[in-house]
């Protein structure tokens, strides 16, 4: 069981429907996930690359600081992992694309879904 | 050219620009009548102030043309417009003025041009939604000369009233903007400066003399528009500020476009300040994030109020990084609501337009 920090940005991946539910609600305790944070430099850095722009643009989402946006589609889920970080990744950020994308996996393989807390 | 003067047989009243000779004045050539003033031409400057002086507060009132002698005419002593472009028909372009208004407190001017020649020319505008034209308006004031026109396009009067606005912005946020060259040009600087390079120490110096001139309420919202935009954090030139500003304004046009402001619901931003945040100023610290948010907060409160100056509206966060209503707590989602459902009810409950 995880309690999700959100003092800092993160991006969670539930790993059941109950913490779907929960994160949706706006609690986050107890919660069984993948997830992980980052500063908000480095999440100022990753809005530099363009990268959640070209979510935003492809799929329609909102991704912004302090907003809330998730990713429930497993189509979507599948291509961002396969194509769309591919575009993106650089060596600088490195390990935020490694743990994005295990978060992805960790989605895609429970059948749930990705939510930016940022 | 010295030694060289054009004689007519037909006594020609017309000259440099097409404009009408005042011989008599001065002797052959030296003075020309725009219509709007008398150009002397001997130095290359009108004898009176530019009436609209305070559409081009960078420039000295005395011009001819911009200061762009080579690309510009200038119409009637009025303003510069370039004279050298050539539509893709290799036709030059004609402009007139057909109106001069004057806008109440603003003090500013409109001119409404309009072409001419040759008919099929499109204005600059033409298929931009307002935030583009907007975008134009910035870049054109922000890098002069850079942003030329298309050689069949002409400028219209959307850019021109754009520009306006910029104008004003840069007029009623920039402490000490002066009308003078001088200041004018140092300010334009220091201002593009601070608004691409991230300035902060500008950009607060900037909220201090606006809190000093005006009432709280209307300090919040002028020093934070200020300040969300000094502080854009650019490592590598204006042009990657430029493509930051665009992202603002294109995450504005999104959030729009999909509609989610029409479900928030209202706030007062300046209550919830006072009241999660307090009254006394030197508690509260704020920075503008790079998407052109500004983030009040105190740390002995814990609270922070976020505020989104370019769509106007706002969000707070406890000391948890929860987001609550204005009166400091948590919304409690009803038990019928699932998955989207209890999703938008918090959105629509942690978003206050204002």
């Amino acid at each position: 069981m995880t309690t999700v920090n959100l003092r800092k940005p993160c991006i969670v991946a539930p790993s059941d429907d109950n913490s779907v539910e929960k994160l949706y609600r706006g609690e986050f305790n107890n919660l069984e996930c993948d997830y992980f944070s980052f500063s908000r430099n480095k999440l100022y850095e990753i809005f530099e690359t363009g990268f959640f722009e070209h979510l935003n643009n492809k799929y329609g989402l909102l991704i912004s600081d302090y907003e809330q946006e998730e990713i429930m589609d497993k189509e979507k889920l599948v291509t961002i992992l396969n194509d769309d970080i591919k575009k993106f990744k650089d060596l600088k950020h490195l390990s935020f694309w490694n743990d994005f994308a295990k978060c992805i996996t960790t989605a895609i393989e429970k059948g749930t879904g990705i939510f930016f807390f940022f | 050219m010295p030694g060289r003067k054009f004689t007519s047989t037909t006594n020609y009243r017309y000259g440099f620009n097409g404009k009408e000779e005042d011989d008599e004045v001065k002797g052959d050539g030296n003075q020309q009548d725009y219509g709007m003033r008398i150009y002397d031409t001997r130095l290359g400057r009108f004898l009176s102030v530019d009436p609209l002086s305070k559409k081009f507060p960078y420039y000295t009132p005395y011009q001819y043309a911009g200061n762009k002698p080579i690309w510009c005419v200038d119409l009637d002593g009025l303003e510069d417009l370039p004279s050298t472009a050539l539509n893709k028909y290799g036709e030059k372009q004609v402009y007139e003025i057909t109106s001069t208004t004057e806008y109440g407190s603003a003090g500013t001017l409109s001119i409404d041009v309009r072409k001419k020649t040759p008919s099929h020319a499109q204005p600059v505008t033409k298929g931009m939604n307002d935030i583009q034209v907007y975008q134009l308006a910035f870049n054109r004031f922000a890098e002069p000369g850079k942003h030329l026109i298309k050689s069949n396009q002409y400028i219209d009067e959307r850019l021109m009233k754009a520009e306006q606005q910029v104008e004003y912005f840069y007029s009623h946020n920039v402490p000490g903007w002066s009308k003078s060259e001088s200041a004018t040009r140092t300010i334009h600087a220091a201002t593009t400066a601070a608004l691409f390079s991230g300035n902060e120490a500008y950009a607060k110096a900037s909220v201090e003399q606006i809190k000093i001139v005006d009432t709280w309420d209307y300090n919040i919202n002028i020093a934070s528009l200020a300040v969300s935009f000094a502080p854009i954090k650019v490592y590598q030139n204006i042009n990657s500020g430029l493509a930051r500003l665009s992202r603002v304004i294109n995450r504005s046009a999104s959030l729009s476009d999909k509609g989610f402001q029409s479900a928030w619901g209202t706030g007062d931003l300046g209550a919830t300040m006072d009241n999660l945040l307090g009254k006394d100023f030197s508690k509260i610290s704020f920075e503008a994030t790079e998407t052109g948010k500004v983030v009040w907060s105190n740390e002995q409160t814990g609270f922070k109020v976020i505020q989104d100056p370019l769509n106007k509206y706002f969000r707070v966060q406890n000391k948890d990084g929860h987001y609550v209503g204005t009166d400091g707590k948590q919304v409690v989602t009803p038990s019928n609501l699932k998955g989207k459902a209890a999703k938008d009810y918090q959105q629509q409950n942690t978003h206050f337009n204002y």
